[in-house]
């Protein structure tokens, strides 16, 4: 076989595999992640059970307040190449894009659990707010697809 | 009133995390899905295409597509033999024509500088011999076989 063949099979090779390289390694990188997240988040929520975290502006007021605490907990999830290859795929056809949907339950809950850590011995933490932020452009191209989710609320730990 | 600490079941969190169906499979879904729309879009421009194609006059390729023989890059430099063989292609077509029956599609031959021995029908009319055949072939025989296989493609409407 001459230079210029072994030459051309070899772009080709690097054309396709550099691409689905990432994705393969998205796949099993990004799932590994996201099982790992998971059984932390469960263990860390079995763990604050006791703690509610409510949006609500009333609780029990007429309970003398010991401290009350500003708690704040953000969370940047990065997506990986195989999730960005199942949104784009979905972009076209349209419905749930269900490869994103875990990011943000991942943020959603990592970011309260995050609150919760600030202040473990509140009894209650109220008015709780929840805002995304866009850091990395997720769809301008060299943009980085991400999920930013900031959560802040006020603990309040009730005089004994 | 009070609060009761309760967990969240499991599978209850599936649906909003989007664990309901295994990601290998909604790709598999997602591909079949893309790869059938691409499919039939390709269906659909073969079908028009030659929907279209068989109600285009000759007259009417010929004003389209007269570009498609300018594109081409056309031998220059013809050693004495191969313009020899030039003049014989263009006479046997002029013979071939009388007889053709293809009534307002001009036919002309253009000579393709390419080595390899080929020769095809353009759309508009045009016949391209490559510098590769007009080397092979010496024969007259030859030549009329090969311009009365374009020509039957002018015929065919099938160029």
């Amino acid at each position: 076989m001459s230079n210029e063949a072994i030459a051309a099979i070899l772009a080709v090779c690097l054309q396709i595999g550099i691409p689905v390289g990432l994705i393969t390694l998205g796949y099993f990188a990004g799932r590994y992640a996201e099982r790992k997240h998971y059984e932390s988040i469960h263990q860390r929520e079995a763990h604050f059970l006791r703690l509610p975290a409510v949006s609500t502006r009333q609780w029990d007021t007429d309970r003398p307040v010991a401290e009350a605490r500003m708690v704040v907990g953000s969370v940047v999830i990065s997506a990986d190449y195989f999730k960005r290859l199942l949104a784009s795929l979905r972009n076209i056809i349209g419905g749930r894009m269900r490869s994103y949907e875990s990011l943000l339950d991942r943020a959603r809950r990592e970011a309260i659990l995050r609150l919760k850590e600030q202040f473990p011995d509140a009894d209650i933490i109220v008015n709780l707010r929840m805002e995304t932020s866009t850091i990395g452009g997720t769809n301008k191209k060299g943009g980085v697809s991400a999920v930013e989710l900031v959560a802040y609320g006020t603990a309040i730990k009730y005089r004994a | 009133m009070k609060f009761t600490p309760r967990a969240l079941p499991p599978e209850a969190a599936d649906a909003s995390r989007g664990h309901d169906r295994h990601p290998l499979r909604e790709l598999a879904m997602l591909v079949a899905a893309v790869g059938a729309i691409c499919a039939a879009l390709y269906l659909i421009a073969v079908l028009v295409a030659d929907a279209v194609v068989t109600r285009i006059s000759p007259a009417t390729e010929a004003k389209l597509f007269s570009s498609f023989a300018t594109n081409l890059p056309q031998a220059t430099a013809l050693s004495p033999e191969l313009l020899n063989r030039q003049a014989t292609a263009d006479r046997l077509l002029t013979h071939l024509l009388a007889k053709a029956n293809l009534p307002g599609l001009p036919v002309n031959l253009i000579v393709w500088d390419k080595s390899e021995t080929n020769a095809v029908a353009l759309p508009g009319g045009t016949i391209a011999v490559t510098t590769g055949l007009l080397r092979c072939l010496d024969e007259e025989p030859g030549m009329a076989f090969v311009l009365a296989h374009e020509l039957g493609h002018f015929h065919g409407r099938d160029h």
